[in-house]
């Protein structure tokens, strides 16, 4: 009987703890898929931005130091290194650059009005709001992560089957943390 | 995200102030109540579908045992039949007559209680396995259709990407998409009046979201954002899968009800092979929508009835020999209609409405934005309204019949008070909704609603006691409760003594028509009973005659 009742108790137990590995695993696989994303969206960024130069730098001639901005942040943020932090701080200050230029168009109503404009503004808008989108979903997925690896019984069992605690995209700088207003 | 800058400023004061403190909650919790709240429902649904079942099998026994006997009899006479098979037949039919005299007026003792049980499973058996197999097969079949597929046909198009409007629709789309981790759906626009939008498809991976070009007029950007957000949400909780498998409950009854007529008129027989062809149409989602129409058309109306229109065709002696079976359908179609309609529908629309309340607390988990989704619902409330023609999909639209849009002037005024940070109580409301009715011109109002009401074509599961859409102050107090700045209009309690009027007076009203509708139930299984057994004994008897 004893033995029995022994043998339930292992066989409940070794199907928790599969089971709890498996939800660490695709809890990960998640967790990286959505950090992925997050790339996917910074690359669109950097990619969108030398054609919003060129399609306003005629209309522009007064505001080159805004233009110049924009683009030296751009450099700054496809140069910066894997580091979590230096490429957060490129990437806040490149938004915060493409916010004060959009905050200038707003002094231009011919520009405002054209139509080639309008469709870039909303270009940007929705690629800021992707990535802001890209790094919800990721901190979400490092949030349901955590929160899944942390608590008992299953913080036995992440250390011994490598589930390491992951980081969340912040930002440092309370500055920087404002996000910018991109109106369309 | 962008914030916005139309949600009113709450400095200043609010007609309605909310009566009591709000009981704060994260969207998380709301997530969780409702995920445990799906749980609880989708059980009473199974067990609502599992009595309806058994009731039907009980329906279904009569003629299932009378082919089998038949066929037995039919081949102890030309061939061999094991006399084993042959010894348990007889024994069921002798237990089962043992029980029913022992329940008629000269009691005579019950058999054993084991064999009693045994019995009935197996009396109720074979009809269980029937429907279980129809259940499944049509479910596999209709799986692959996807839910929804009839809006694609009325002119969805594609959006035009050089039109900024659409192409902010696209962009919000994609963006929902990233926000929830998911595939991104395809987006169709339908150039319709009414403000509404759906989320069609079998699966998270293969969505399409239909908006009306109204709607992307009448929002900005945020509220546009939430709408998307709560039908993105809605595909990654799976609630296409829940719907199909909901509608798949109707369409198996459908398909036995077809079954049974399908003998004996061109309508059934249609409707069959519309069936059958179904899967090598697999281009065509909204097929599957139109063979499901099909499929449980004579449920709905009893003029697509081919059994009794062949009874009413032929007078005289065919008719009498019809008479079981018509009786035999006139039972099953009174008994699904009459205990799905108690059991099932209500506890299939509640667990509908929980899946959209988890929308809506999801939608707010990917906007972080709960007065987006607040004004857009809002928003709905005045320029919502069903689609027309979409029947078997109302249930996918964000709301439904309860945004039926106001008159267009009130609406504006609505609108104009809610942008200006003022709630329009329910009085307020009422007071408009009077003085529109008065200004516009009272017949021409009476043709909108005539027409409106044409357009109501809720699906088979839409029409019941339940809507399957929550009321819309329900869902914004919900919202209120997860951050958005919403004054619930104050609401008015009923008092103590209206309490008392409705519990002594509805509740023995209820119970007796409860019950009268139970009888009338039982009537119908006994009669059947009756009926097919005296056929099939007829039919047995003449098969002894035969040399």
């Amino acid at each position: 009987m004893e033995i029995w009742l022994a043998a339930g108790v292992a066989v409940l137990l070794s199907i928790y703890v599969v089971a709890s590995f498996n939800r660490l695993v695709i809890l990960r696989y998640r967790m990286r898929d959505a950090w992925s994303q997050i790339d996917v969206q910074l690359k669109r960024r950097h990619d969108l931005i030398p054609n919003l130069v060129n399609a306003v730098k005629g209309y522009m001639e007064h505001e080159r130091s805004v233009l110049e901005n924009v683009t030296r942040a751009r450099e700054q943020a496809v140069a910066a290194g894997p580091d979590i932090n230096a490429r957060a701080a490129a990437e806040s200050a490149l938004s915060a650059a493409t916010g004060k230029f959009l905050a200038v168009v707003e002094a231009y109503p011919a520009l405002r009005a054209s139509e080639n404009m309008l469709a870039l503004q909303e270009e940007l808008a929705s690629t800021e709001n992707r990535i802001a989108f890209a790094r919800q979903f990721y901190n979400d997925s490092v949030l349901e992560y955590n929160a899944t690896r942390g608590t008992f019984p299953r913080n036995l069992l992440a250390a011994p089957f490598g589930f390491p605690a992951a980081e969340m995209f912040a930002l440092d700088d309370p500055g920087q943390r404002a996000a910018p207003q991109v109106r369309v | 995200m962008t914030s916005s800058e139309e949600t009113p400023n709450f400095a200043e004061p609010i007609s309605a102030p909310p009566l009591g403190p709000v009981d704060r909650s994260s969207f998380f919790e709301q997530q969780e109540r409702n995920r445990a709240a799906t749980w609880r429902l989708s059980v009473v649904c199974v067990l609502a579908v599992f009595c309806t079942g058994m009731v039907l099998s009980l329906i279904l026994a009569p003629p299932l045992y009378g082919l089998a006997i038949l066929r037995l009899s039919l081949a102890r006479r030309y061939g061999s039949v094991s006399p084993q098979l042959w010894r348990s037949f007889q024994a069921a039919g002798n237990t089962f007559v043992a029980v029913l005299q022992h329940f008629s007026n000269h009691p005579a003792p019950l058999p054993p209680l084991d064999i009693v049980l045994y019995t009935a499973i197996g009396i109720l058996l074979p009809g269980m396995i029937l429907q279980l197999l129809l259940w499944l097969g049509i479910r596999a079949m209709f799986l692959r259709a996807g839910a929804g597929g009839v809006l694609l046909t009325l002119g969805a198009r594609e959006p035009r990407l050089e039109d900024l409007k659409e192409k902010k629709l696209v962009d919000v789309v994609e963006e929902m998409a990233i926000a929830g981790g998911l595939p991104s759906p395809k987006v169709k626009l339908l150039d319709s009046a009414a403000g509404n939008a759906a989320i069609v498809g079998s699966s998270r991976q293969d969505a399409t979201l239909v908006i009306s070009r109204r709607l992307v007029e009448e929002l900005d950007r945020d509220e546009l954002q939430a709408v998307v957000g709560h039908l993105i949400a809605s595909a990654g909780n799976g609630d296409l899968r829940i719907a199909m498998t909901m509608v798949s409950v109707y369409q198996a009854f459908g398909l036995l009800d077809t079954l049974i007529n399908a003998p004996f008129g061109p309508h059934a027989r249609r409707a069959l092979w519309r069936l059958l062809r179904m899967p090598f149409r697999m281009g065509d989602p909204a097929d599957a929508d139109e063979v499901s129409d099909w499929l449980t058309q004579g449920l709905r109306n009893s003029d697509k009835d081919d059994v009794t229109a062949r009874m009413g065709r032929n007078k005289g002696c065919l008719s009498t020999l019809l008479l079981p079976v018509v009786i035999f359908n006139a039972s099953l179609k009174l008994t699904m209609v009459v205990l799905s309609g108690l059991l099932f529908e209500p506890a299939a629309a509640l667990l509908w409405r929980t899946r959209r309340y988890l929308a809506d607390a999801t939608a707010v988990q990917l906007t972080r934005n709960p007065d987006a989704l607040a004004n857009a619902l809002q928003s709905l409330r005045e320029c919502g309204g069903l689609i027309p023609g979409g029947k078997w999909a109302s249930h996918l639209f964000i709301v439904g019949q309860e945004a039926r849009g106001m008159p267009p002037e009130m609406a504006r005024r609505v609108k104009e008070m809610r942008k200006s940070g003022v709630q329009p109580t329910r009085e307020n409301m009422m007071n408009m909704a009077l003085e529109a009715m008065a200004q516009e011109n009272t017949s021409a109002m009476a043709g909108t609603r005539a027409a409106r009401n044409d357009e109501t074509l809720e699906g088979a599961t839409g029409g019941g006691m339940v809507s399957l859409h929550p009321p819309l102050e329900k869902r914004l107090k919900r919202l209120q409760a997860q951050g958005a700045h919403y004054a619930a209009g104050g609401r008015r309690r009923k008092s103590l003594l209206a309490w008392v009027f409705l519990l002594v007076f509805l509740t023995p009203l209820v119970a007796l028509s409860l019950a009268a509708v139970l009888a009338a139930v039982a009537v119908c299984i006994l009669l059947n009973f009756f009926f097919v057994t005296m056929a099939f004994a007829v039919i047995l008897a003449i098969v002894r005659l035969i040399p």
